[in-house]
């Protein structure tokens, strides 16, 4: 029996020697979350091999995931200090990973082509005064109204808070205390959404942040932001048992039903459809010290901090930000370009994206600037669902906010 | 007390003509019974309804899916949705990694498991107890506990991104649950089998494949269906370690076609992928469902 | 090659590695476990026996060691500090715990939520499948033709459930506007009259529950509501056992409950006081105490010579306690504190792992009573629960404990929901069961008539706590009102109950707050197949004898239910229960598929709290102290299961 286990013991100890014998190629990992089938064909099949043709030796390999495991995803990468070279981040991402994130300014400051990318969108790319990455696409995200049913079109857009709330009550309607007309829908079509709360304490004149660092959670601006989205949810709902719209096919604003609301341009009709006649784009309607804005959402890669030599992955970078790559991935993916020198062919063959970059270069403000985004998401929406079904006061609200916003910068080393 | 009918009380008896077949089955039918199973065909409906509404979704027009209705087979049946789903890439290697996944953890698995609970239940040993009470003594630790510096130790190993942390583990006779059951089993095997081969020269070794295995089949076909059902629904594992389309099982496919940013949402869409999802585990199941109930009766109420 | 072509293809070969692996680990470990045998001097066919007998162990042992005992060792090393991803390690001893436990700042505030939440699962859902499985076992319980597909039939939704793809299929039916569910059944309440009464009774039913549920859960003080519960669980259990003559049986159930509800509060103190601050010594002096005088009753009960050791040792350190207390009077007292109440615990925690047969010690039973009465009457007044409890004898008389309200504050601060008085209630109510339960055979009128006034007193309690509570909600309302503010904590209650639903009010089942959490019972119950087996075999082994002996006496059907199905099958009972319990802290794919943004907050559960926190959050010193929070329950509840049933075990 001795014999049977030195035969099998040799054979293992072979199998483990020659297992690690499995050669790589210098591979530069891409990590992009949500692309379509034929998005990711067009990497692998017109991008990729163009890049791997000026750089002998190097293969380039693409990751997908979705946005729901997103966080947990890159943390793993981050904790072990592997992962891809290049992280595809949201808009307000920079600020929560920071110094995770390579400084690319050695790289980057001299590119001439960097004048060409939309100021806004650098700004969203930047921690603490070094580039981290290039944006890749933005997504500007309007109001948007629908001049045909509107009650009165001719007070399109509201541009205050008031006007936007006596809009919403012109054009809204309850029956059998179930919806059957909003004024209003927000982007999530559900109690509110954090993005759009954060947009309303800017448009009201106010910031996420004192001087010190510290929560403006407490200012006049969040109270009025929050005061404006309580109203217009009690508009439309008389109370939290209020049934929704009854479904419609196709997207909302195209429902019939639905008079305005914030949507992102994949939840709108095709830029082709005739309905375009009729809606209108605008900004976010502002407070009383406030501006209108328009939120804009930077899409954009970044080289974690963890990867040794960042020279490869920048050249990858500067390669696919490239205007003509930038103009291709608009046809392919529909992405909208951040280079303002590849909007002239988009601009001219596209009404409705010439009037949306209008809009974005005169009110954008880029989602940015966002310190522990993770923490601070269930935050917002816990405690602003509970000021919004009647659970919380205003004023407990704002100052659990505050509080616990200011816990958590401090836990995250963003106080000193 | 028993009666005894005897024929001269049978003679006594009126006679009436035969009565029809019709009266005859309605006699037969015993009134508890047909209120039995009118329950259980109520609570039946119940049970299936989601299986049928998945199956009828999948062959609707995404128009039909986007609006109320009630009708559970639509008047024209969409197998294009099918065909659709079976031209994507994606979905096909999905598929065939969750096959092989499966397979994998199956052979391993169930050769450990088999290793480790004929040692628990047919050898005797200093420290099986021991032992054995820190097997048991693992079912209590919830499995979130392990999860991060689990993470931790697959990186150190280069595993992440690889389909090793779900399939490796499973080798280290994965699941006290499933040696409790199979060592449950092999106790019940009469111990003069073990000890004739002993005295025939035969070491443990060979009487754990030759004497047991054989005699263990039911037990090992029951850990064989929980582990495959178990698998092939795994979602959280794959999705925290996978990370990358390449290498997505089933669960992860199916769960992210719900993500999709997609308005209206595609349920026919989702829903044929869900019934393709669903048919091997309906199929296993049916087909060994004795092995199911046996298993769970059989660690649930006994031991 | 075809990246997952060539994935698999080195998954194959690491498996072989690992097989070889396994094969050379296995040898080592025999051999050394052979050596280690030699060493002890076991003889040469011993050592045979224990090479052979690690070599087939020694897969189960090495992986142990490489994915749970390293993995876990590691974990509980990263919930005593504030280990977060990217961030440096820092040692912060309990805090973790304490925060989560006490519910402090933003994350132990959305743990109790999530606990909330669990809890919810338990006390709604539980019961739901318990009846859902139970139902269908008796249904197949008999003998019909074709039982046995209506047996796979119920089943499977246990196997499907598993997976995403059935979770999704309910996602749509469940769909607020215009999915099947809520067309069905505004389509049946159009068309009858009667079903549409029941179809609104059910919505403000569900409404009513659930938003009073989040009231209470958003941390409302309930009042004396709190009061009411205990003491009426103990009237009740009293009232079953005051009934009839005082038999064996009862008395070994009324300790039964004694010892779960004992078990129960000394966790809780035990956790509180664990993590409580600043610490008050009244809380440690009385659980050490409580748990004291429990141990003593217990090892009464037992046939042990060392029980008044044990006793008297645990007693002895919280004198040593106090006196040390009183002498110096600072920090030093949390430790000495936690310790005697540990110390105090520790026997109770000995009499569950080893049951010891019964005795009786009737005198030394008359005398834990008066020590246990010592203890409550010196102690409670004013001094454990902030002089809460005072208010017992206005209850005792059926008087309102509540003085003449004028604001909020007073209100919030009077009962403050983490006054530990209800708990004192329990409290009262195990040790008068235990000291029931030893009561002998030969003074039946003696126990009858500790358990009738016991009844009395707590039936007195829970209507005038009752009453009370009732009196103060309004009273919060009013003051509100009064004031001209909101009662946010119960105004979404308010507003379900203020009407009775409109014509054409649908469950907004995925959507809303209040509906989340019933969509997912809905789909366990839909999934409750498993414990379905575990009762249809219990049922299958009770004798058929007993059923014909109970016709005999012209039983009928529900009195042979109750008297003869529920108590034979109680031990399947109790262990649906328990995998239930376990289960609805360990939720998660169910939660993962169904939530939306809007709804991830009410329905998560402990289990999804925790992968929120590392994974998401990258926190993962705190994710490990809610994994051992989680882990610590879970022991205890296998305990109980072990204690109370024989070991039993079954995978879904």
């Amino acid at each position: 029996m001795k014999k049977h286990f030195v035969l099998v013991a040799a054979l293992a100890l072979l199998l483990t020697a020659v297992l690690p014998a499995v050669a790589q190629d210098q591979t530069l990992e891409i990590y992009i979350t949500g692309l379509t089938e034929d998005t990711i064909k067009w990497f692998n099949e017109v991008a990729f091999p163009a890049f791997e043709a000026d750089h002998p030796g190097v293969q380039l390999e693409i990751l997908t995931g979705g946005w729901g495991e997103f966080d947990a995803t890159v943390a793993g990468w981050i904790t072990t200090g592997d992962g891809p070279e290049i992280v595809y981040l949201g808009s307000e991402y920079a600020a929560t990973f920071g110094d995770l994130l390579a400084d690319l300014d050695p790289y980057l400051k001299d590119w001439e082509e960097l004048d060409q990318f939309l100021p806004a969108a650098l700004e969203a790319v930047t921690w603490d005064g070094h580039l981290r990455g290039l944006p890749l696409l933005m997504s500007p995200r309007p109001v948007f109204y629908r001049t045909d049913l509107a009650a009165d079109p001719s007070v399109i857009p509201p541009l205050t808070f008031a006007d936007a709330l006596e809009f919403v009550k012109a054009n809204s309607a309850v029956e059998n205390n179930a919806m059957t007309r909003m004024g209003f829908m927000d982007i999530g079509s559900g109690l509110f959404d954090d993005q759009e709360f954060i947009a309303y304490i800017w448009s009201a004149g106010g910031e996420l942040y004192n001087e010190d660092g510290t929560s403006a959670f407490d200012s006049e601006a969040t109270a009025e932001a929050l005061k404006f989205m309580y109203d217009r949810r009690r508009i439309m709902m008389p109370d939290e048992t209020t049934a929704g719209l009854p479904p419609f096919e196709g997207v909302p604003i195209a429902s019939g039903n639905v008079v305005s609301g914030i949507f992102p341009m994949w939840n709108m009709p095709a830029t082709t459809d005739p309905l375009w006649e009729n809606i209108v784009a605008a900004p976010y309607p502002a407070g009383e010290n406030g501006e209108p804005l328009i939120q804009v959402f930077i899409d954009w890669l970044s080289v974690p901090a963890y990867v040794e030599d960042p020279a490869l992955a920048v050249e990858f970078l500067k390669f696919i930000t490239s205007k003509e790559n930038a103009i291709e991935l608009s046809k392919v993916a529909g992405f909208t370009p951040v280079r303002t020198d590849a909007w002239e062919e988009l601009k001219a063959s596209n009404p409705v994206w010439a009037k949306l970059l209008d809009l974005a270069v005169e009110y954008g403000r880029p989602f940015s600037d966002i310190r522990a985004s993770a923490e601070l998401r269930p935050l917002i929406r816990e405690q602003v669902a509970l000021y919004m079904s009647d659970q919380q006061s205003l004023e407990e609200t704002q100052q659990m906010l505050k509080e616990e916003y200011d816990a958590i910068l401090e836990d995250n080393g963003y106080l000193d | 007390m028993a009666t005894v009918t005897t024929n001269a009380q049978l003679s006594a008896l009126p006679r009436t003509a035969q009565p029809n077949l019709f009266l005859r089955i309605v006699r037969a039918i015993d009134p508890r019974a047909l209120i039995l199973y009118a329950i259980l065909l109520a609570a039946s409906l119940f049970f299936l309804f989601p299986m049928a509404w998945m199956a009828g979704t999948s062959l609707k027009t995404i128009e039909e899916v986007g609006q109320p209705q009630l009708n559970l087979l639509p008047a024209n049946p969409q197998w294009d949705n099918y065909a659709k789903l079976l031209r994507e890439e994606t979905f096909y290697r999905a598929y065939t990694n969750s096959v092989f996944v499966v397979t994998l953890v199956l052979v391993g698995t169930v050769t450990s498991i088999a290793l480790v609970a004929y040692t628990f239940s047919r050898l005797e040993w200093k420290g099986r107890g021991i032992v054995f009470a820190l097997m048991m003594g693992t079912l209590m630790l919830p499995a979130q506990a392990t999860l991060v510096p689990q993470y931790v130790l697959f990186h150190n190993l280069g595993w992440i991104r690889t389909f090793n942390p779900i399939t490796i583990p499973g080798f280290f006779a994965g699941g006290a649950a499933l040696v409790f059951l199979v060592r449950q089993f092999m106790l019940s095997i009469p111990r003069e089998l073990d000890e004739a081969a002993m005295i025939d020269g035969a070491n443990p070794l060979q009487i754990w494949w030759y004497v047991i295995m054989p005699l263990s089949r039911p037990a090992i076909a029951t850990i064989t269906v929980f582990l495959f059902v178990g698998q092939w629904n795994n979602l959280i594992n794959p999705l925290i370690y996978l990370q990358r389309a390449e290498l997505f099982t089933m669960p992860i496919y199916v769960a992210q076609k719900n993500n999709l940013q997609e308005s209206p949402i595609p349920w026919q869409d989702i829903m044929a992928a869900s019934v393709l999802f669903v048919i091997p585990v309906l199929v296993v199941f049916i087909l060994t469902q004795r092995y199911f109930v046996e298993g769970i009766t059989m660690t649930g109420t006994k031991g | 090659m075809d990246v997952s072509a060539q994935a698999r293809l080195e998954n194959l070969l690491w498996a072989i590695g690992t097989a070889a692996f396994i094969v050379i680990g296995s040898v080592l470990v025999g051999q050394a476990a052979k050596m280690i045998a030699r060493w002890r001097g076991l003889s040469t066919s011993d050592q045979r026996k224990v090479f052979w007998g690690f070599l087939f162990a020694a897969p189960w042992i090495i992986g142990f060691v490489i994915f749970v005992l390293g993995p876990a060792l590691a974990s509980l090393y990263y919930s005593f500090t504030d280990y977060k991803l990217g961030k440096e390690m820092n040692w912060t001893g309990l805090e973790n715990y304490r925060e989560l436990l006490l519910g402090a700042g933003a994350q132990g505030r959305r743990f109790s939520q999530a606990m909330f939440n669990s809890f919810y699962y338990m006390a709604v859902g539980v019961p739901l499948q318990i009846i859902t499985s139970l139902g269908m076992a008796m249904l197949l319980n008999n003998q019909l033709r074709g039982i046995r597909l209506f047996r796979l039939i119920f089943y499977l939704p246990v196997i499907l459930a598993g997976g995403p793809a059935a979770l999704l299929a309910w996602r749509y039916m469940l769909a607020g506007n215009g999915g099947f569910i809520n067309v069905t059944l505004q389509n049946l309440a159009d068309s009858f009259f009667l079903f549409d009464w029941l179809y609104r009774g059910f919505i403000f039913t569900v409404e009513a529950f659930n938003s009073f549920y989040a009231g209470i859960a958003g941390g409302d003080p309930i009042g004396p509501f709190k009061y009411a519960v205990p003491a009426l669980i103990g009237a009740l259990v009293l009232l079953s056992i005051a009934r009839g003559e005082w038999t064996p049986a009862k008395r070994a159930r009324a300790w039964l409950v004694a010892e779960l509800i004992g078990a129960t509060i000394i966790v809780l103190l035990a956790a509180r006081a664990l993590v409580a601050d600043p610490l008050d010594p009244g809380l440690l002096l009385g659980s050490g105490a409580l748990a004291a005088a429990g141990a003593f009753i217990a090892h009464m009960r037992g046939e042990t010579r060392r029980f008044h050791l044990w006793t008297l040792i645990p007693l002895a350190l919280a004198a040593v306690g106090i006196v040390i207390l009183m002498t110096f009077g600072s920090d030093a007292e949390r430790s000495l504190y936690v310790l005697a109440l540990l110390a105090a615990a520790a026997p109770l925690v000995l009499v569950y792992i080893t049951r010891t047969p019964m005795k009786k010690r009737r005198l030394l039973g008359a005398g834990a009573a008066l020590l246990t009465g010592i203890i409550i009457v010196r102690l409670i007044p004013g001094q454990l629960d902030g002089g809460r409890l005072a208010v017992l004898p206005q209850y005792l008389t059926l008087q309102s404990a509540i003085a003449q309200p004028d604001n909020l504050d007073y209100l919030n601060e009077g009962f403050a929901a983490t006054t530990p008085a209800a708990l004192w209630l329990y409290g009262l109510v195990a040790l008068v069961l235990g000291g029931l339960s030893l009561a002998d055979n030969r003074y039946p009128r003696t126990a009858r008539t500790i358990a009738l006034v016991s009844l009395a007193a707590f039936g007195l309690i829970a209507v005038s706590a009752a009453i009370d509570g009732v009196r103060y909600f309004q009273a919060y309302n009013q003051i509100a009102a009064a004031t001209g503010e909101q009662n946010y904590h119960f105004a979404q209650f308010n507003a379900a109950t203020a009407q009775w639903p409109d014509k054409n009010r649908v469950p907004l089942w995925m959507t809303n707050e209040l509906w989340s959490k019933p969509s997912l019972i809905l789909i366990t119950m839909w999934s409750s197949g498993a414990g379905m087996l575990i009762f249809l075999a219990a049922l299958k082994g009770v004798p058929r004898a007993f059923y014909e002996a109970a016709e005999v006496d012209g039983a009928n059907r529900w009195q042979k239910f109750w008297k003869i199905t529920l108590p034979m099958i109680s031990p399947a009972m109790f262990y649906n229960v328990v995998i239930g319990v376990i289960a609805a802290l360990q939720t998660f794919d169910t939660i993962y598929i169904l939530r939306t943004p809007q709804t991830e907050d009410d329905l998560a559960s402990a289990a999804f709290f925790l992968f929120n926190r590392t994974f998401r959050q990258l926190e993962i010193g705190q994710g490990a102290a809610v994994s051992w929070i989680l882990a610590g329950i879970i022991v205890l509840l296998t305990v109980l299961q072990f204690r109370y049933n024989k070991w039993v075990y079954y995978e879904a």
